[in-house]
């Protein structure tokens, strides 16, 4: 499937090109994305498009109070921008995740472009409130795009928190997560049920659980999906940290293995975006990569599982 | 299980914490060699004042690591960090509590194999695991200090549990025990093999106090 490629809005345009702007830490910031060409993804229930790679930041952003680790983490965000980014996706979970996200927009004039993606997650529904407000005081912005139930814990009750928080405009779309591939069931009942905007679970090259019931029903409810674990954690490089890529995969313009894991996921038609983490420039690079060129169709997607799996 | 941050940021967050409590985490790595000492070369005219020494020596650290290194710095990258505080607050409570109030421990090195693995394994949390640790690269600025640091002072601990003459009670290897599961998982998830030793270290010294009571306690006859 190829992927949809617009000509982005002067607005992405011009935060391409805010990207290159010099910070007092580094001497040279990281090429531009191409806008024209980049890969977007249209939120089902309002059209809105959104880059389909964007960043997760478990544990990558953990990095509590270190100067030092969160200028590094500066850069990385730096370059996701650059290269087009657009929802980061974090946790009250992550520990200073959420902390660091917001030092770091802060230094980059809060993003331009940023789709900003947060969770609910106490087991307490009367706190929900109360720590979608601290996330907002963590990113330093007004309103989230994205607001979701993580885990599924106390779905219920946070639910009905998030639709009247949408309601009154405190957030753009609302969704809940699982991850690991646990869950399915219950995320699959609220899917058929529940007035959600969007999904978010595990769908990676080994874990293809989705496929059989959650991408199609997302795509049937026209709900937007984000995909986290697209490397499985990291163990999709461990597999493969000695084998060269394909000689094949340049039909479908992949450079790296990070394209390749990615660009299987995106060429999934249920899936809006992917959420890989890192915390070097040069992976925030390859994984970027990913949102130009050429997507597999759906023989080279069975072609790249049985590689994967041969291995 | 999984933890939210990396052995990176663990290292990192640890030097930040030793510099900002540097005069606590001096004083408490300088009292542990006096504690040690005072075990290893009992004074029976002193040994009361000696073991509560060392049992109230003990009992701060625990206290001070549930306080400022798991509530404090641990609390803010890991979600698990404040239940990890409050038991090594109650560590803190029963140390006191055995060996302040009761007075009931009495530390001292006995010969024989507890003796031994005991005075090993106190060695071991105070020099050789940081001595590791640098061998395999950490910035000496990190490096968890025993009476500071959650790790060493738990295989000192146990280390100079295990070793006394009468036997402590079992209770106080009760927290050390989970500690030794904390460590050992957060091993295998920060891929930090040394850290295996602090579980091993914990799970030796328990199973031999437990062979220690098994043993029926030689009596006098007159």
């Amino acid at each position: 499937m190829a992927g949809k490629r617009m000509v982005l809005s002067r607005r992405r345009l011009l935060s391409s090109a805010a990207g290159l702007s010099l910070t007092p830490w580094f001497a040279a910031g990281p090429a531009a994305a191409n806008p024209g060409t980049m890969i977007t993804r249209e939120i089902p229930k309002t059209g809105e498009r959104i880059p389909a790679v964007g960043m997760g930041t478990w544990i990558t952003f953990n990095v509590g109070a270190s100067e030092a680790l969160r200028r590094q983490r500066f850069e990385v965000l730096r370059t996701f921008f650059a290269l087009g980014g657009g929802m980061i996706d974090s946790s009250p979970m992550y520990g200073t995740s959420q902390e660091v996200i917001g030092w770091c927009l802060k230094r980059l004039d809060n993003g331009q472009g940023l789709f900003s993606a947060t969770k609910v997650w106490t087991p307490y529904g009367t706190d929900g409130a109360s720590q979608m407000a601290e996330a907002a005081a963590l990113w330093g912005i007004k309103r989230f795009d994205l607001m979701q139930i993580h885990n599924l814990v106390d779905w219920e009750a946070h639910l009905a928190t998030l639709l009247r928080a949408k309601r009154e405009g405190l957030v753009k779309y609302i969704g809940v997560t699982t991850s690991h591939g646990s869950r399915h069931g219950e995320m699959a009942r609220i899917m058929g049920d529940q007035p959600i905007d969007f999904v978010q679970f595990t769908y990676n090259m080994l874990d293809r659980e989705a496929e059989a019931r959650l991408l199609p029903m997302a795509r049937e409810r026209q709900l937007g999906v984000v995909v986290n674990r697209p490397f499985r954690g990291g163990s999709l490089f461990r597999l493969l940290q000695d084998k060269p890529l394909p000689n094949w995969a340049v039909e479908f313009d992949c450079r790296n293995w990070a394209q390749f894991f990615l660009k299987f996921i995106l060429s999934h038609p249920a899936v809006t975006c992917a959420i890989p983490a890192t915390s070097q420039v040069a992976h925030m690079r390859e994984n970027m990569g990913a949102l130009q060129g050429r997507l597999p169709e759906a023989e080279m997607r069975r072609r790249m599982v049985r590689y994967i799996e041969g291995l | 299980m999984l933890l939210p941050y990396s052995r990176e940021i663990y290292f990192a967050s640890m030097a930040a914490y030793n510099a900002a409590w540097l005069p606590a985490v001096l004083l408490a790595g300088l009292l542990a060699i006096p504690a040690a000492a005072l075990a290893f070369y009992p004074r029976p005219h002193a040994a009361n004042g000696a073991s509560r020494f060392i049992a109230g020596y003990l009992a701060a650290t625990w206290l001070w690591i549930g306080a400022a290194h798991q509530l404090g710095m641990m609390a803010e990258l890991n979600f698990m960090a404040p239940l990890y505080g409050i038991a090594w607050l109650g560590q803190g409570v029963l140390l006191a509590w055995a060996g302040l109030y009761h007075g009931t421990i009495r530390f001292g090195f006995t010969p024989g194999l507890p003796g031994a693995i005991g005075k090993a394994l106190t060695l071991f949390g105070l020099v050789i695991y940081p001595v590791i640790l640098l061998a395999l690269g950490h910035d000496w600025r990190s490096l968890p200090v025993v009476g500071a640091a959650p790790n060493p002072t738990a295989i000192f601990t146990v280390g100079l549990l295990l070793a006394t003459g009468n036997r402590p009670p079992l209770l106080l290897f009760v927290v050390p025990l989970a500690w030794a599961g904390v460590a050992g998982v957060s091993a295998y998830l920060l891929d930090h093999t040394v850290d295996y030793a602090v579980s091993i270290a914990i799970v030796v010294a328990l199973s031999l106090a437990i062979l220690g009571r098994l043993k029926p306690t030689a009596t006098l006859r007159s």
